[in-house]
């Protein structure tokens, strides 16, 4: 018998779905070919591109171009399964607009700061820019040469460029889009446990009774997750979901327990359930006395705002933001007790019910919760504290660390773990949860990476905000954006970013796959290689590193960030970069290439083109002349083997769909901090909380502060910005597909029909939404699936052509230097009452 | 320009107590086929669309019928028309779904 493809395809498509599902097909339809090797396609895996949950999924090549997915049985996250932006992965490659060639502004024939964008060759894409930055390197010294970097990057991306900027040009003024994105989770990890990343796995949501959404909307925003919840929620009836959220949204249809409070209350409720827990007598003393220890953190700590505005002058904790004191649990006592329910639920504006039923699932010793967050927590003024604050309720209460007790905070892109954070391409970091602030770390750093001592800075870099500043001021002045676009999704784009972009004194060099409105700020714009046309590695918000093959070309001259970062590497040498003392009392140093010393150093260069796997492609290592991934990935392991952080040997992930760090005796780790689970749990321990000398997590007293901006009346809403799911961040990849812009085409204002009413407006209306820092033409919408309040509107920030971040403040957590994108001020007008 | 085909499996899971209303409104949609259902709510469905926008906006109906708690993609294939309709042999294998 005979079929058509057609009918093969779609017969493979419904196989694999009732796979999944765990359902069995009618046996006609079960009767066809199953042997792939028939459709001509090759099959490899890969981890998804987009969010931080990565998922696995298997990519299909048929003559150089990626034509199907499938959501990877063999994957352990999701088991099959893949969300709506699953379709876009075998599109994001193929954009009609994609980057093929550098493009670099020029007048009359040579660079120009207000030339046109011209093709150019890659030669002379880096003559320009070696030139711009060893000038900016000779007249003002290592801090005026930075670059912003990506939650996006493949490990070994991160980790050469962590290495070119501090290690090369002597600079800690690299930090990723991830700083927008989970800093507050990374700094609440290490207040609290002295280490960062979840201690559980998505394992615990087949665990827990309960569930609470902390400012996370998971229906959309981690769709695959919300599927293992779901299933658990609705296969075992006791089990509750609560969702907390200052507007209703998808994740609202599946809570038992749904609770809008007012922005930035969140502080208020997390202290009134440790009070609950107290006063009900819910403490879980072995636990507490064994394993923590109280502390009263710093107040009034400011807005991260810059140093003269008045907010800041009249913060009087300001310079010690992180700071804290220890305490005894009566003082703890006390200081929780200020949050009873009446104060908190008029403060909060959630029911005294509702606060209680919340309070008594993590009261209850025998209900297992599951706490989940992720942008509600993290961009916030306090978005450190609410961590601190969450991880309270886990502490008193000892779950923790077991199967179904799990703080959890998520990530929302594909490496923001893998690479922003274990690789530390932050301003601070090194790799392994080492810091430049410590001698010791630093050494360590030094030695491994084969450079002499007092090579890296041990002043931290400028973070995601302040290099805005910086450019706008004109102390940073050759800067290199990567994977990110960062002009749309960073704040206060008018009065901080985009100044410092078209400043005359800097030169701005951007690295993407298609045209951004960061691309179009930049004066050098450089073709990126994306996804499959490079191996790569990223680590998810468990704990699991993935790793992919090359399994297609990139399009004309793109290239991956690691070929861009180890090319231009070549154009710069230690006598460009370092100061003449350093080299005098290292003259073997002298006058080598950064290449040489980064990425020829013996180390990374050990592994030969012939241990590459022969059915894959690699380009970089090819241009290279060794397996440069390999080098890399070897060399940064050492960082963290042996000391919490293990990773298991390079080949080990292109076999296994990715392990859970520490990976010790080639056993992966799902719970860490627990004696049997954790292999670096002393026997007899119980727990032991590593990350600190006394192995004990802390439990910190932390008020509720109102937030930096809040509606008055001149500005009387709250503008709260997120994303929505058909399209990822800012839509740079998503929207390459004109067909699927057409599924969300424009960015909308939801709006509660009160308030549209009340100012004269009406579904559909055009308007402007402005703040005291900008503002944005739109559309109102007083449907859908975002229900917001009465007093408060959101917007997604996808759109390109309408820029939301013109109106968000700069105002960040002073401690995790995240910006708060969930609460400012804003006005709704009605565009034709403007004069624009 | 050559026309494309878009063929995709989903599997859509909807409270059990509204299986049949969930039912009978997925089945409206053009392209798509129900090709199995469970008692626990979860339905296998595939799409054939011109393009991914239809896919999409099938979704986006999906996920407004009373009742659906999620929708999540399992196979996505996007090829030239003119390639599906290419014959093949269709041998006495074991059906054997990896």
């Amino acid at each position: 018998m005979k079929i058509t493809r057609r009918a093969f395809v779609k017969a493979t498509a419904a196989a694999n779905a009732a796979a999944v599902a765990g359902i069995s097909l009618p046996a006609s339809a079960a009767n066809i070919v199953t042997d792939r090797a028939r459709t001509e396609l090759k099959w490899s895996k890969a981890p998804c591109r987009f969010c931080g949950t990565g998922c696995g999924v298997e990519v299909a090549v048929k003559n150089g171009k990626v034509v199907a997915t499938l959501g990877d049985p063999q994957a352990e996250v999701n088991r099959g399964l893949n969300c709506i932006k699953g379709y876009f992965l075998s599109k994001i490659m193929y954009g009609a607009d994609r980057l093929t060639t550098p493009l670099l502004r020029m007048r009359d024939g040579e660079y120009h700061k207000d030339g046109e964008f011209t093709p150019v060759s890659w030669d002379t894409a880096f003559d320009v820019m070696a030139e711009k930055f060893k000038a900016a390197l000779r007249e003002k010294g290592p801090t005026s040469v930075g670059m912003f970097g990506s939650g996006q990057w493949t490990v070994w991306e991160g980790y050469a460029a962590s290495k070119l900027f501090k290690a090369g040009f002597r600079s800690n003024n690299i930090d990723p889009n991830a700083r927008h994105c989970m800093a507050s989770s990374v700094a609440g990890f290490i207040r609290t446990f002295g280490i960062d990343e979840p201690m559980g796995c998505y394992d615990d949501m087949e665990h827990a009774d309960a569930f609470v959404l902390w400012g996370s909307n998971m229906a959309e925003m981690h769709p695959i997750l919300w599927t293992r919840i779901t299933d658990r929620r609705l296969s075992h009836p006791h089990v509750k979901v609560a969702v907390l959220s200052t507007f209703e949204h998808r994740s609202f249809d599946l809570a038992d327990l749904p609770m809008i409070f007012k922005p930035q209350t969140d502080l208020a409720i997390l202290n009134y359930i440790a009070n609950y827990i107290i006063e009900t007598g819910r403490v879980n003393s072995d636990f507490v006395d064994k394993h923590a220890n109280f502390k009263r953190g710093a107040i009034d700590i400011g807005y991260g705002l810059r140093p003269e505005h008045p907010l800041e002058q009249k913060a009087a904790g300001r310079e010690r933001a992180g700071a804290a004191e220890p305490m005894t649990f009566e003082e703890f006592a006390e200081f929780v007790s200020a949050y009873d329910a009446d104060t908190v639920s008029e403060l909060s504006g959630v029911p005294r019910n509702r606060l209680e039923a919340l309070a008594e699932l993590y009261a209850d010793p025998d209900t297992k919760v599951m706490s989940l967050w992720t942008m509600g927590f993290n961009q916030h003024t306090r978005g450190t504290w609410c961590s601190n604050l969450a991880y309270n309720l886990h502490l008193l209460t000892g779950k923790i660390a077991t199967p179904g007790n799990s703080p959890f905070s998520l990530t929302g892109q594909p490496s923001a773990c893998g690479t922003a954070r274990e690789v530390g391409t932050f301003s601070h970091r090194l790799p392994a949860d080492l810091v430049v602030t410590n001698e010791a770390h630093r050494k360590t750093a030094e030695r491994i990476w084969k450079l002499p001592p007092g090579t890296i800075p041990a002043e931290p870099g400028y973070h995601a905000v302040l290099q805005d500043r910086m450019l706008k001021d004109g102390k940073l002045n050759a800067y290199w954006v990567m994977c990110n676009n960062n002009m749309q999704a960073g704040p206060n784009v008018n009065e901080e970013r985009l100044p410092g972009y078209r400043n005359p004194e800097n030169f701005i060099v951007v690295s993407d796959a298609y045209p951004t409105v960061t691309t179009q700020a930049a004066d050098l714009i450089l073709p990126t290689a994306m996804w499959v046309e490079k191996e790569g590695a990223y680590g998810n918000a468990e704990r699991r590193t993935q790793f992919w093959h090359q399994l297609v070309d990139a399009p004309g001259e793109a290239k991956s960030d690691l070929w861009q970062i180890m090319e231009f590497a070549k154009r710069i040498t230690t006598d460009d970069a370092w100061p003449a003392d350093l080299l005098e009392a290292n003259p073997d140093y002298k006058g080598r290439t950064l290449y040489e010393l980064l990425f020829r150093n013996g180390h990374v260069d050990r592994f030969a083109l012939d241990e590459i796997d022969p059915g894959y492609e690699n380009v970089e290592a090819k241009a290279a002349g060794f397996y440069v991934q390999k080098g890399l990935f070897e060399e940064y392991a050492e960082f963290g083997r042996g000391h919490g952080h293990d990773l298991a040997p390079f080949d080990t992930y292109h076999a296994v769909r990715g392990l859970r760090w520490p990976v010790v005796d080639g056993k992966e780790t799902r719970w860490r901090f627990r004696e049997g689970s954790d292999p670096y749990v002393e026997p007899g321990s119980g727990y032991q909380f590593y990350g600190h000398e006394d192995n004990r997590a802390v439990i910190f007293a932390l008020p509720y502060e109102p937030p930096a901006e809040s509606p008055d009346d001149d500005y009387d809403l709250w503008l709260v910005t997120g994303r929505v799911l058909e399209h990822w961040h800012t839509g740079s990849m998503t929207q390459r597909v004109p067909e699927l812009y057409r599924a969300f085409p424009d960015a909308v204002v939801f709006m509660h029909p009160d308030d549209a009413m009340a100012r004269g407006l009406r579904r559909g209306d055009d308007v402007f939404i402005e703040s005291r820092r900008g503002r944005t033409r739109t559309r109102v919408e007083t449907r859908g699936r975002n229900k917001v309040p009465a007093g408060v509107v959101f917007v997604p920030f996808f759109d390109a052509s309408q820029l939301i971040n013109k109106s968000t403040l700069d105002a960040t957590d002073p401690i995790s230097k995240q910006t708060d994108f969930k609460k400012c001020a804003v006005r709704i007008l009605k565009a034709s009452e403007v004069t624009a | 320009m050559k026309r494309e085909c878009h063929i995709s499996s989903l599997v859509v899971h909807g409270r059990p107590e509204r299986r049949e209303a969930i039912l009978t409104a997925v089945e409206r949609l053009e392209g798509v086929e129900i090709h199995a259902v469970d008692e626990h709510g979860k339905v296998v469905v595939t799409m054939e669309t011109p393009d991914e926008s239809t896919i999409v906006s099938n979704i986006d109906h999906i996920n407004r019928i009373d009742g659906i708690l999620s929708t999540v993609l399992v196979y996505h294939h996007s090829e030239d028309e003119d390639a599906l309709e290419e014959e093949i042999t269709d041998e006495d294998y074991a059906p054997g779904f990896r």
